[in-house]
């Protein structure tokens, strides 16, 4: 009976979604050039070929979700606007599962990145890279930059998070999170879980959004946008591997060791955020509930070149929604500078 | 708001304080912290339970001579440390053959003569 009804409903979503349902995961045209273990990196196509005189540009995801938000649809994609200008590349950090449940998180932000770094250097014969990293991706991104100042010519962080302290209700669950249980009995934290959490945040946001595409369904153009949303956002999460899980929380939202500069990896080198040279831009969203605006603050120590550029728009809606095209174009104005 | 009542003003401006009403008590609700502390006991406490179940069905499974599902995923775990092993060796291999390369073409340029003429180096240790 359950399964009939769970059936109805499924088909009820998929004729409403229509040919939207179908549509791609990403929707510029791309290849995977290098694969190791769980992490893929993208190349994406663009017309005349590689760009040789500015240095290529890497796109660092959050480890949370799947990185086509940057590349939902043709009118919102970030890839497919920076594409144009710079040869795009794109991390896709997989579907880690129960075998990844021991790794680190500085695996993540320096193993796997320098991987990933190492890799586009050896392609294109650059020696630096740009960076751009949406939410968790951006604090990779920044901590990567600590770590290996020479091969980060600018970051651009994207709703990332940096400074923990009082970080929201984020910070309000990481305090109370029962991290020794989780350790001792879960291999990751489930992306499922992950979601619901994001839900809890704003109690009747499922409601709203419910009622807005009763709303707006007959409209093709929001229909395809909102299909792809729900597509990424809940139909495609992402485990977050359990020690990686239990050193972000207890590292960054816990210590705020990033932001105090305590932070270091496990063989122990430590993340100096003095030592960046990269020229970094912040862009932020002043209705954020998830990244508040004080939350992207860079460290004290860090004494790098920084630009600021606030929109007033959710965490999300800096990527897709309208405020999302002023800032690729900053981004992009900011990086040829 | 979605258009269920129609016309009706009533039921709308019902279901309008509804959801406001709704709406502030649910965000004050998650934002409490002993809200959220007894939430997190709950979550600690069927954490527990699936350790507790996992070690119990574990034991059921090593008492019967059968790998465990811990020991897979343990045998999983070495897997990837070796898989990580070979890429970084082999992104090691890459890099000095980068550097070999490098460094021949140097020495061509230098010289002007194409390394595979180079007279090669006599090998100090002798084959039996």
């Amino acid at each position: 009976m359950l399964k009939d009804i769970d059936m109805a409903i499924n088909n009820f979503i998929e004729n409403q979604a229509g040919e939207y349902n179908d549509m791609p995961r990403g929707v510029t045209e791309r290849e995977m050039v290098y694969r190791a273990g769980n992490m893929k990196i993208f190349k994406f196509k663009r017309e005349g070929g590689d760009v040789s005189n500015l240095p290529p540009m890497l796109f660092v995801p959050s480890l949370i979700n799947r990185w086509y938000i940057l590349d939902l649809t043709e009118e919102t994609s970030f890839v497919n606007y920076f594409n144009k200008f710079f040869t795009c590349y794109m991390i896709d950090w997989g579907y880690p599962g129960s075998e990844s449940a021991h790794l680190p998180f500085s695996n993540f932000y320096h193993k796997y990145l320098n991987r990933a770094v190492n890799y586009i250097c050896r392609e294109t014969g650059a020696e630096k890279i740009n960076m751009l990293g949406y939410c968790i991706g951006g604090t990779l991104s920044y901590i990567y930059s600590c770590l290996e100042p020479e091969r980060v010519n600018k970051v651009i962080l994207l709703a990332s998070p940096i400074n923990f302290e009082n970080a929201g209700i984020s910070s309000l669950y990481a305090k109370t999170f029962p991290t020794e249980e989780f350790v001792n009995s879960m291999d990751y934290m489930p992306g499922p879980t992950i979601s619901n959490f994001f839900n809890n945040i704003q109690p009747l946001g499922l409601l709203k959004k419910t009622q807005m595409f009763h709303q707006k369904y007959k409209d093709p153009k929001f229909k395809k946008m909102y299909v792809a949303m729900e597509r990424w956002i809940s139909d495609d999460g992402v485990h977050f591997p359990a020690r990686a899980y239990y050193e972000f929380l207890s590292q960054l939202y816990k210590e705020n060791r990033l932001f105090k500069s305590r932070l270091a990896t496990t063989d122990e080198t430590a993340v100096d955020p003095s030592k960046r040279q990269a020229e970094c831009l912040i862009l932020n969203a002043t209705l954020d509930h998830i990244v508040p605006l004080h939350c992207t603050n860079l460290p004290p120590a860090d004494g790098a070149k920084r630009e600021v550029l606030t929109f007033n728009t959710g965490h999300v809606g800096i990527t897709v929604g309208k405020y999302g095209v002023d800032a690729k174009t900053k981004a992009v104005e900011f990086l040829k500078k | 708001m979605y258009n269920f009542f129609g016309d009706n003003d009533f039921m709308k401006k019902m279901y309008e304080q509804w959801e406001k009403m709704m709406g502030d008590h649910f965000e004050k609700l998650v934002h409490d912290e002993n809200f959220v502390s007894e939430m997190a006991k709950a979550m600690a406490a069927t954490m527990s339970g699936k350790f507790m179940s996992t070690k119990m069905m574990d034991e059921t499974f090593m008492a019967m001579n059968l790998p465990t599902r811990g020991e897979m995923v343990k045998a999983l775990q070495k897997l990837v440390d070796v898989e990580e092993r070979l890429i970084d060796l082999g992104e090691k291999f890459e890099d000095f053959a980068k550097e070999t390369t490098d460094a021949l073409t140097a020495i061509e340029q230098k010289l002007g003569v194409p390394a595979e003429q180079l007279p090669k180096s006599k090998s100090k240790s002798k084959k039996a």
